[in-house]
């Protein structure tokens, strides 16, 4: 049975566990509901080119004479209708956000899972190997979450210039953090179990022991700290964009639209920031339905 | 019971105070420039002394039109081409009671030109003036350094204090001490960043002041200081947002008052390099000659720019299209000089004519934080660029920290910068924005864009020495026609400035976008 010692307790329910689940997730309706949005959200991003009737971020497609037109109007010739109105560019505002859907979740989700890799390795080597490194690693944590967030994201941006990639780059180096102390708080409790110890005892080579042992049995709690990463990753981005520091301004994500619209609130054209607005929201909100549901189901105090 | 009681004599209270006699008309302001100190002669911004015109008189004063009036000088004439002599306003006190004679004018010119902590001093205005002469208590001698036919302008800008004040530091000034002036209001308090209050001065040499009390508020937001406004906070509001002034112009409680300023949003094109760092081939690979030194591109490209659509679309009507850089009424105003038509079939065939059948690519830059929408319309001006062949590879906007050390750098090709020119003719624009670069002389340093015309630069030349005003103003319209039709420059728009008031007020709209209790007006019936 060393094929038993060399596999996590874990790995052994892993076959019932995706059922658990979609079976969880069918009997929590709210859930059920953010999963779907979600889906939806990711699927219409993707093929947003084929459904979106304008490119947005294709200057030759836009025409300032059609700007802030409200929901529902057409363009000159009838040939588009916006049915979420237009900004002030003239860009449809329905292919503006599923655009800026587009690189907010890329912006998110990549730095999210970025940050994850990076600061979960990290926190883990930290926890296992101890001594000065894990002391130098938790300091720099400490030293990264006593910052505010936006002032450093800002200040990175400051000092790298505007750009997707730089966002991504900035969003990585704020959230890292919270991985590295999230994993070593894990990997710590898990580190004296008995499953470990006798691993250790095999002389199973380090890195198999952190990476088949280690990590899985740590993995729940990175999951559900990934989904609010995600979430907070893409309302940062929005955060930076507003600001006017994010994204390049021809090719608006969802912060940037509503910064775009914000001047126009009190002269009653509405539709400019609240669209994008909702959208954000309804992302966020069907991100973290999913990552509080996510949490139950791993937390094993809640485990029937 | 009592609760309501209470509010009905707090309402009774309020309509009693509204209905007080014209002469007890208290103002109060909501402005968009709070200062950091008080002291009149710290900077050279308008913005950084926006509260000294209203407690210190100057030797002219600025009419709405950008000429100048008497104000504490009577007259003024040139002795001799290196001499002006000034009589001054007999009979005027100071706050304080003292008479105001020509010591005060000397001394506050000295002082206004020893200020060294300043980041922009105001001794630009007077760095020409080489010696004041007290020749009687109302009579100066003003010795320049170098010929100054617009010394007035110059010295015009500089606000008196009495002389005991000469030696005053700027602490004195903000605490309120050295705040004395010959001005129509007094000082009475400063909060920093919050407000400044003043009250009225009876015994000022240009009647009576309307206001009995007025307060300044500074919000700097504006959606802040447009809600104030209409909730009642505040009476009268600068530099109203342009989306929001057609909302304004809409409600019965308040009316807009709007003028084209003096401010200017034009592109700057690199004429220095031959390889512009953002001009690309139009697969974006760097292009081996700058097809922005050919003129005919140049032209061609201001030809692409729908103006009227910016100022409709973007700017909401709060901007007029602009074909020069001067505006009627300044001196080197042309007729001739209309914004140029939106025509991209003769666009097209002007980048043919110059080699350039299908375009080239280009990166646009601008400020983010600077003027209001003007990233947006510089967007705008990417569709127009793009619709006529060119390939516009980014429009990128940083934050004007970044961004105006950069274009001051040459780093960029074509960019969309703002300058106001609020003096009564065009010499200085001229001189510092669009002469050859030279760092010994300082001609051209505003000059960005490194346009060098011999032509022009002799014309501005001649402007700069010719004391007859009629053939000063002859010369600049020659050299700005000369200027604008090699298209050195491609002006966009002048924004409009606007202010609002409530019901009861109206506002002087000036040109100079200068905002001042000097400029709000009673109509009564609050």
């Amino acid at each position: 049975m060393t094929n038993l010692t060399d596999s996590a307790p874990v790995r052994e329910c892993e076959p019932s566990l995706f059922r658990l689940f979609v079976a969880d997730f069918i009997r929590s309706r709210v859930a059920l509901l953010g999963l779907v949005v979600f889906t939806i959200i990711i699927l219409a991003t993707v093929f947003a080119p084929l459904i979106t009737p304008q490119d947005p971020y294709d200057l030759m497609q836009l025409d300032i004479m059609d700007g802030r037109l409200p929901p529902g109007s057409s363009n000159f010739d009838g040939s588009t209708t916006y049915i979420l109105g237009t900004d002030d560019q003239g860009r449809d505002m329905f292919s503006g956000i599923l655009y800026g859907l587009r690189t907010s979740l890329i912006v998110g989700v990549g730095s999210a899972l970025l940050a994850a890799l990076v600061g979960t390795l990290l926190g883990l080597v930290a926890a296992y190997v101890g001594g000065r490194f894990e002391t130098f690693v938790m300091r720099l944590v400490d030293l990264q979450l006593s910052f505010p967030t936006i002032l450093t994201a800002l200040m990175i941006l400051a000092v790298l210039g505007k750009s997707v990639l730089n966002v991504v780059l900035a969003l990585v180096i704020v959230e890292w953090a919270t991985y590295a102390r999230t994993a070593r708080a894990a990997a710590l409790a898990e580190r004296r179990r008995d499953y470990i110890v006798a691993a250790e005892t095999l002389a199973i080579p380090s890195w198999r022991i952190l990476l088949r042992h280690l990590l899985p049995n740590c993995l729940p709690s990175l999951i559900v700290v990934a989904t609010i990463q995600i979430a907070s990753a893409i309302a940062l981005e929005a955060t930076l964009s507003f600001l006017g520091i994010g994204v390049p301004i021809t090719e608006p994500s969802l912060g940037l639209l509503i910064a775009n619209g914000y001047k126009y609130m009190l002269a009653g054209d509405y539709w400019v920031s609240l669209f994008p607005g909702v959208a954000l929201l309804v992302v966020i909100v069907s991100i973290n339905l999913v990552g509080d549901h996510l949490r139950d189901i791993l937390n094993p105090k809640n485990k029937s | 019971m009592p609760w309501n009681l209470r509010r009905l004599l707090a309402g009774l209270i309020v309509c009693g105070t509204a209905s007080s006699p014209a002469f007890a008309v208290d103002v109060v302001m909501g402005r968009s420039t709070p200062q950091s100190v008080l002291d009149p002669h710290y900077t050279v911004q308008p913005t950084g002394v926006a509260i000294a015109p209203d407690i210190f008189d100057r030797l002219v004063r600025f009419r709405l039109d950008l000429q100048l009036e008497p104000g504490l000088a009577l007259s003024w004439k040139p002795v001799d081409d290196l001499t002006w002599e000034l009589k001054l306003r007999p009979e005027v006190s100071f706050h304080d009671g003292s008479a105001f004679d020509a010591e005060d004018v000397a001394a506050s010119i000295r002082r206004a030109g020893s200020m060294p902590e300043s980041p922009s001093p105001m001794s630009v205005n007077v760095g020409a003036v080489d010696d004041v002469d007290v020749v009687d208590p109302l009579t100066v001698r003003i010795k320049t350094t170098v010929p100054t036919p617009l010394l007035m302008d110059q010295i015009g800008q500089v606000f008196i204090i009495p002389s005991e004040y000469a030696e005053a530091t700027t602490a004195d000034f903000n605490s309120g001490k050295a705040m004395i002036g010959t001005g129509p209001y007094k000082f009475v308090s400063w909060v920093p960043n919050e407000r400044v209050e003043v009250a009225r001065f009876d015994g000022w040499w240009g009647g009576e002041p309307e206001f009995e009390k007025a307060t300044m508020q500074f919000i700097t937001e504006p959606s802040s200081r447009v809600a104030a406004l209409l909730s009642g906070q505040v009476d009268v509001i600068d530099a109203v947002p342009p989306a929001d002034v057609q909302t304004l112009e809409a409600n019965p409680d308040v009316d807009v008052f709007s003028i084209p300023s003096v401010r200017l949003l034009y592109l700057h094109l690199d004429l220095k390099n031959d390889n512009s760092p953002f001009v690309t081939d139009k697969n974006g690979d760097p292009l081996s000659t700058n097809p922005l030194k050919d003129a005919r591109v140049r032209k061609a490209l201001s030809l692409l720019i729908d103006r009227q659509a910016i100022t409709d679309r973007i700017l909401g009507g709060g901007a007029a299209p602009a074909g020069q850089v001067a505006v009627k009424g300044q001196g080197g105003f042309s007729e001739s000089l209309v914004p140029d038509p939106f025509d991209p079939e003769r666009a097209r065939a002007l980048l043919a004519e110059a080699g350039y059948p299908d375009g080239f690519g280009l990166t646009l830059h601008c400020a983010v934080d600077r003027d209001v929408n003007s990233p947006q319309a510089l967007q705008a001006v990417a569709q127009m660029f793009a619709r006529g062949g060119i390939k516009v590879n980014a429009v990128d906007c940083q934050p004007y920290s970044v961004y105006s050390g950069a274009a001051t750098q040459g780093k960029y090709s074509v960019f969309l910068w703002g300058r106001n020119d609020s003096v009564s003719d065009v010499t200085l624009n001229l001189r510092n924005g669009y002469m050859t670069f030279d760092k010994e002389s300082g001609f051209g340093s505003f000059n960005r864009g490194r346009y060098s015309n011999p032509d022009f630069d002799g014309l501005v030349k001649q402007a700069l020495q010719e004391f007859d005003q009629e053939k000063r103003y002859g010369l600049l319209r020659q050299a700005s026609e000369v200027m604008l039709n090699d298209t050195a420059v491609i002006p966009v728009y002048f924004l409009n400035a606007s202010w609002a008031a409530r019901e009861g007020f109206s506002y002087d709209a000036n040109m100079a976008v200068n905002t001042g209790l000097q400029y709000v007006h009673y109509t009564g019936n609050n």
